[in-house]
């Protein structure tokens, strides 16, 4: 068991693609950690630098008090499940998941009983003797866990080790991988692009673009106040509406030509004529009566199903604001749009980030929460 | 193991067991999907089943046809052959000559196509599996160029190479030399001579069966501490068994028929190099025993079938 620190990170590829760039991290110990980013963003690429398996341009990584930038991928202690799982297909179950053990010279003996006890704990015992290509994707998927259970390594590396399942699955091993990284109380790094697996798993997440993080906290405080229109625009199934508005010189807010009141955190903040982006969650707007002062009216014109609530769409002048609803309205008919105030943020159309009451100080965005 | 089922499904598919045709009919009349009838599709394979016929198997009855014969290359014996059963056998078990060529054969193959050529073209393609791209490329040209250059090319780049007075090599030892390698090492010369020809083509087979293997493989047994001999023993070779042995037969047929040495040593000095085809050919061409030449090749090639057959039952075994 052991923290994760990160610094300066940079990889660049030969023929120049930069995955990452200029990174610092610090994962703590214990800490089950989520690296959340769109395709292509340099997860994988930060975790296998933390595995070894890439070697930094430039930058420092530690693992607990070691610097093991220069030292070999087998001596770092960290075990990594891959998206296919990497089980060897010619052993059986149980010597997949002892081949850690085998390789540290364990008696056979030895091998086969933590192998058993690693496989228990992952419902495998009925499957020890079977090869993996018997055994269905879920299965495959808890054998490479097991493995790296059997490892008992100091870190865990995941990266998007749920992709290959069905929805169904993915949620029961969601379940699982987050109850027995907190029985084992190994420090986890876990890659996805699945951010409904991120904040369900995560003690604390990171959202990543272009090899660089963009913001670092609890999934509560990054679904809720994300600093900046990228992360704001990424998290949430469903997109958080962001319109482009202006401050008005009476203290208000001019939203799609109309006229709605600056939210309460945000009063006497704003100089007026300032373009600022209007950002608030479907899940907290609600609908009024057509015309009701300080919310926004247009014509209702989708409403779909989430499951108990619906998602309803209103065109409001040449703008679209989403709500979501337990009471839809018919399509076409005039509705009012209002959002709680204690939940929209505002943010600076032209840094793209979020507005707060000081100013952002520089390194804010790295701060570890 | 399957491609070899297949094989024999095509080659057998020709002549179709009759009880195969009311349903193939049945089928053409419900749906009319068989674009080509019967008789078409025979007419299409004819061809081709021809040629094999005419050059391939019309050759190799008329081999054994000969070898029962006491044919020669000219002489009364040319015009009007008797047949003599077995005769041309008995002799070739009672010639020491036959079994001087075929103990060369065999280390000529053991050295060259299995340690030579398979061993080292492993080595080379394992090697090279994490070099980068630029250099590996310009070795698997130059190494393809050995393997693509015209054998009698080749042959003769090497009598200069190995040449005593004027030869490459002697030149580019350290100390001072003279050794006539053909005559003085033979049979090592023939068989680092094969070896340099037909490791091309062993490291490229591998190479692919390497690069079939997922990087996460690897990866895993590298986070587990493997190290290379580990990840080769391990997740290596348990992997691409089936490839190192198909090479194996591969490597070993071509090597035990192949002609070549002859350029270099023309099978001497002493018989130290004659290998199976050379003495073949001296016994036919050159003492016109046509007859006796085609039983030592009827004998080749019941050893090509055993080799494959041992192979073949190797394969199977250990997929099971
Ligand atoms: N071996 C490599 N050589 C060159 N470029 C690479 C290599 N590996 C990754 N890249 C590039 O680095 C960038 C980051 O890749 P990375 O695999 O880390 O993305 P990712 O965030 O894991 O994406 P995904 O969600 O699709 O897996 C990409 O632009 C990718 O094309
Ligand atoms: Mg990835």
């Amino acid at each position: 068991m052991a923290e994760v620190r990160i610094e300066g990170l940079t990889k660049r590829f030969p023929g120049g693609v930069q995955a990452v760039d200029d990174l610092d991290l610090d994962i703590e110990d214990g800490e089950f950690f989520s690296l959340l980013g769109p395709s292509g963003c340099g997860k994988t690429t930060l975790l296998r630098s933390i595995a070894g398996l890439e070697t930094p341009t430039a930058g420092r990584i530690s693992i607990g008090e070691q610097d093991v930038t220069r030292i070999p991928p087998g001596e770092r202690d960290v075990a990594m499940v891959f998206q296919d799982y990497a089980l060897y297909p010619h052993m059986e179950v149980v010597d997949n998941i002892a081949y850690p053990l085998k390789v540290r010279k364990h008696s056979k003996s030895d091998r086969h009983r933590r192998a058993g006890e690693a496989a228990e704990s992952l419902s495998l015992g009925e499957l020890l003797n079977r090869r993996p290509a018997a055994l269905s994707g879920g299965q495959q998927q808890r054998v490479a866990v097991a493995r790296a259970v059997a490892h008992e390594p100091s870190v865990f590396l995941f990266d998007e080790p749920l992709s290959n399942l069905d929805a169904r699955l993915r949620l029961e091993a969601r379940t699982f991988l987050k109850r027995l990284q907190g029985d084992l109380g190994v420090s986890t790094v876990y890659v996805t692009h699945d951010q409904s697996e991120a904040l369900a798993l995560s003690d604390r997440m990171a959202v990543m673009k272009d090899g660089r993080i963009r913001q670092i906290g609890a999934p509560e405080e990054v679904f809720s106040r994300p600093t900046d229109l990228f992360v704001a625009s990424f998290i949430g199934s469903v997109p958080m509406n962001l319109l482009a508005s202006t401050t008005t010189a009476d203290g208000g807010l001019e939203l799609a030509g109309q006229r709605v009141p600056v939210p309460g955190p945000y009063e006497g903040m704003l100089e007026p004529n300032r373009s600022v982006t209007f950002g608030a969650r479907p899940e907290h707007g609600s609908l009024t009566p057509p015309d009701t002062p300080g919310a926004m009216t247009g014509l209702a014109v989708v409403a779909e199903l989430l499951g108990t609530e619906h998602l309803v769409t209103v065109e409001c002048g040449d703008v679209m604001v989403r709500v979501v609803t337990s009471d839809p309205p018919t399509p076409g008919e005039p509705v009012g749009v209002r959002f709680e105030e204690a939940w929209v943020l505002l943010f600076d159309t032209e840094d793209e980030q979020l507005i707060r009451r000081e100013p952002a100080a520089a390194g804010d965005v790295r701060s570890t929460g | 193991m399957r491609t070899t089922d297949q094989a024999g499904d095509v080659e057998g598919g020709e002549p179709v067991p009759d009880d195969a045709e009311p349903s193939d009919e049945a089928q053409d009349r419900a749906g009319g999907a068989t674009i080509l009838g019967r008789i078409t599709a025979s007419g299409f394979i004819a061809p081709a089943a021809g040629l094999i016929g005419i050059f391939l198997i019309f050759p190799a009855l008329w081999t054994l046809y000969l070898g029962l014969t006491d044919v020669r290359l000219t002489g009364a014996a040319a015009a009007d052959p008797q047949f003599v059963g077995l005769d041309n056998y008995t002799a070739a078990l009672q010639d020491s000559l036959f079994w001087n060529a075929l103990v060369v054969t065999l280390i000529f193959v053991l050295g060259s196509a299995i340690v030579g050529q398979t061993v080292l073209g492993f080595t080379l393609a394992w090697v090279l599996r994490g070099w980068r791209s630029r250099t590996r490329q310009v070795i698997e040209v130059l190494v393809i160029l050995a393997w693509i250059m015209p054998g009698s090319v080749v042959a003769f780049l090497w009598i200069a190479f190995l040449d005593g007075r004027d030869g490459t090599l002697n030149a580019m030892l350290p100390f001072v030399t003279d050794t006539e390698w053909l005559l003085e090492n033979p049979l090592t010369s023939i068989i680092v001579f094969n070896t340099w020809r037909g490791t091309a083509f062993a490291m490229l087979l591998f190479g692919a069966a390497i690069n079939s293997i997922p990087p996460s493989h690897l990866e895993t047994a590298r986070l587990a501490g493997a190290s290379g001999w580990q990840q080769l023993r391990d997740v290596v070779l348990p992997r691409i068994r089936g490839h190192l042995l198909t090479a194996l037969l591969l490597l070993s047929m071509w090597t035990f028929n192949l002609f070549t040495p002859y350029l270099l040593t023309q099978g001497g000095p002493n018989f130290e190099t004659e290998i199976l085809p050379i003495y073949v050919f001296r016994e036919a061409f050159n003492f016109g025993r046509l007859g006796y030449g085609a039983a030592i090749s009827a004998i080749m090639l019941l050893i090509n079938l055993l080799i494959a057959l041992f192979y073949i039952h190797v394969l199977r075994e250990r997929n099971s």
